[in-house]
């Protein structure tokens, strides 16, 4: 007990600071009602494991690393050996930025739980801040396969480290084609896709994935734009004239109102600018 | 003998009847397009669920069952003609024949999306105390609608509090809105305590168990990939929902660049956008404290307002602030309350009708004609503040929801109290 109490001081202090800030902040915000509520029940069973990982989990949700590692401390010490402990040790030390203790944890983690979506994501954070992109795209990979319903940044994110790995154009394009298959025509994930396309020297294909986009579209000005750069930038000057031209007369069909906003105006300006240029390049 | 006979068939009535799966949330209407509707409901029991739906009550006839036994029901009715109104009942199978569970109701699809059409919406926030007040809320509303159902509903977060489980949704959403939910379809975003038992990263938990909502741009607007935000037509509106709880708030995050190419594809007269953290508030939380929330009221303002007012939004509703607080047509304004200047005013008149006049979008091409931004998190509970952010009109410390009438070129917001007193309105109009 004696133990236990002499860390839980200094701690108890530190709520007592919280409340007071709080109670000057005057403000409520979720987390410090969720933490509160923990300790209150903390106080009452202050060797709760249960409660301890919640608060531990709760400090970590909201960015309080130091407060986070003093409750693993005394939960690691409650339960030597616990591995679900690992997982949280590994993620503490992931927002703690320590990436070589997080990857060490999160790793004989995964091992044990090769199944476990949340470690596979956390290794994967660790490698990308470590600046290993090839092993987080093995991760990040797991994380998609183990996912039944899996958020768009994750397909992003992984064709993201592919390239940044130098992986074939012709897998992360797979990856990103997958990413559609199973969530839709996402424009930004079609965007990344048609830039990836471009590198590779495939234009019409590029150009065709923006048009995936534009049929899912009611207005075509943005999109017809986006395939005249990509015309321009692979040096087809005709083709991106006339698709300059067609997001002109798109822009000139809107409605006023809708040429009124901040976007639509600035594209105009865009078009314009590029049609001047040609038309520059012309008369020299 | 006879008397035998009679028992024996008491008993397996009885029987029959203690074996009937009982209702025991919904049914409640979700994804709403002009040609379909969601119905969802939940039994006590697996069974096999039908809806039977028609033009009348009387030809209600026709019958659309599920896969396999299920206590969740979820059946999508298709090939809905816009802007009409079904009647509609849910039940189980019985030897083929549909036993109905609830008495026949009524949901009117959307209308073509485009033309204008009158369109009612009802907006609440932070409503989920499952307490008297927000019965007395609910109650005022009513009063005011003469007992009709809106056109559509919204929910600003923090639907069921303090964790948003099943059981705090069953008590503070679907035990206090029973009739609504099977009449209007309700379009909900996520608030910092239904997130506790929700994650928007996986799209896991209560919240995306419960609400069926667009992935695929399925009631118009951009595919997102994700329940978590969203968009849909309604008429000459385009809504969009965001998730300022759980996803990623940044400038060129995927919710960001989504909204960028959302805004830019639509074609709809109104632009409303609704999401949990309010931008402009001094209420029961303050968006001048970077600490305030983990950040997410000054990041929504720094890094998504840009991108709603350069996409020509007109109205942003929030909650988490258990308040009402209305701000001026405003624009470009995304410091602290401290940056404001004269040049954030579009328009610093009250808006109404009878006093400075409406709040005027005028025609032209000059762009950022301002929005007006309200919080609207008083709907279940009311925890003051200072409520002095020098962008609002009005601040108000009052239990209440927002009615939103939009009839073509003119949007009409008002503030009904939990008395059914109306304490703040506005008109903003376009040519």
């Amino acid at each position: 007990m004696l133990f236990y109490l002499r860390p839980f001081w200094p701690r108890r202090l530190g709520w007592l600071a919280l409340l007071l800030w709080t109670w000057v902040a005057g403000a409520h915000g979720p987390w410090h009602e969720q933490i509160l509520l923990v300790t209150e029940k903390l106080a009452q069973k202050p060797r709760d494991p249960e409660l301890l990982a919640q608060r531990a989990e709760l400090f970590l949700a909201h960015g309080f690393v130091d407060e986070s590692r003093q409750d693993l401390v005394a939960l690691e010490t409650l339960q030597p050996g616990n591995l679900t402990n690992q997982l949280r040790r590994g993620w503490l030390e992931l927002k703690a930025r320590k990436t070589n203790a997080a990857i060490e944890q999160l790793t004989a983690w995964v091992k044990a739980r090769p199944e476990n979506l949340e470690g596979h994501f956390g290794l994967a954070q660790a490698y990308l801040l470590a600046g290993q992109p090839g092993a987080a795209e093995t991760h990040l990979s797991r994380v998609l396969a183990l996912s039944d319903e899996p958020r768009p940044e994750l397909f992003l994110e992984r064709a993201q480290a592919q390239v940044a790995a130098g992986l074939a154009l012709t897998n992360t394009l797979a990856g990103l084609d997958e990413g559609i298959a199973r969530l839709g025509p996402l424009p930004l994930l079609q965007k990344f896709a048609a830039d990836l396309e471009m590198k590779r020297g495939e234009v019409a294909a590029a150009v065709a994935r923006i048009q995936t986009i534009a049929a899912r579209s009611e207005r075509q000005e943005r999109w017809l734009f986006l395939q005249g750069e990509l015309f321009r930038q692979a040096g087809r000057t005709n083709d991106a004239c006339g698709r300059y031209l067609a997001a002109r007369s798109a822009w000139q069909a809107l409605p006023d109102k809708l040429r009124r906003s901040y976007v639509a105006t600035e594209l105009r300006q865009q078009i314009d600018a590029r049609l001047a240029e040609f038309t520059a390049a012309s008369d020299r | 003998m006879k008397l035998l006979f009679l028992s024996l068939i008491g008993v397996m009535a009885g029987c029959a009847w203690a074996a009937a799966p009982k209702l025991i949330r919904g049914p409640y209407l979700q994804l709403a397009t002009t040609n379909s509707m969601v119905i969802r409901w939940r039994t006590d029991r697996q069974t096999k669920g039908l809806v039977r739906y028609g033009l009348t009550a009387q030809t209600a006839t026709n019958v659309i069952a599920h896969a396999g036994e299920l206590t969740e029901h979820i059946i999508k009715l298709g090939a809905l003609q816009p802007a009409t109104r079904y009647f509609y009942s849910v039940g189980f199978e019985t030897n083929g024949w549909l036993s109905p569970v609830t008495n026949t109701v009524t949901f009117v699809t959307p209308p073509p999306v485009g033309p204008a059409r009158p369109t009612r919406v009802w907006v609440i926030g932070d409503p989920g105390t499952a307490t008297a007040d927000q019965r007395a809320v609910r109650d005022a509303f009513f009063q005011w609608n003469r007992g009709q159902a809106p056109d559509l509903w919204l929910m600003l977060g923090d639907n069921a509090y303090g964790a948003g489980t099943d059981a705090q949704f069953q008590g503070a959403v679907f035990s206090v809105y029973p009739w609504l939910l099977a009449n209007a379809p309700l379009w909900p975003t996520l608030g910092n305590h239904d997130a506790r038992s929700a994650n928007s990263g996986t799209q896991s938990g209560i919240y995306y168990d419960i609400f069926t909502l667009p992935t695929q741009g399925q009631a118009g607007g951009l595919p997102s990939g994700t329940e978590a935000y969203y968009s849909f037509d309604y008429a000459n509106l385009h809504f969009v929902c965001l998730d300022s709880q759980d996803t990623d708030r940044s400038k060129h995050g995927m919710m960001a660049e989504w909204l960028r190419d959302d805004l830019a594809s639509t074609s709809r007269d109104w632009i409303v956008c609704f999401f949990h953290h309010p931008p402009y508030t001094k209420g029961s939380h303050d968006s001048d404290k970077r600490s305030d929330s983990g950040a997410r009221l000054v990041e929504v303002r720094e890094n998504l307002l840009p991108i709603l007012e350069e996409g020509g939004v007109d109205l942003v509703l929030t909650g988490h602030s258990h308040s009402y607080e209305r701000s001026y047509l405003l624009d470009g304004h995304y410091g602290y309350s401290t940056n404001l200047t004269a040049s954030h005013f579009k328009n610093r008149g009250d808006g109404r009708e009878d006093g400075d006049g409406a709040y005027r979008k005028p025609a032209g091409t000059q762009p950022r004609q301002g929005a007006v931004y309200v919080v609207a998190g008083s709907s279940g509970q009311v925890s003051g503040g200072k409520l002095n952010h020098p962008v609002n009109y009005v601040s108000l410390s009052k239990l209440g929801s927002v009615v939103l009438d939009v009839n073509g070129a003119e949007l009409n917001l008002k503030f009904i109290t939990q008395k059914a007193e109306l304490r703040d309105y506005f008109t903003i109009r376009k040519p």
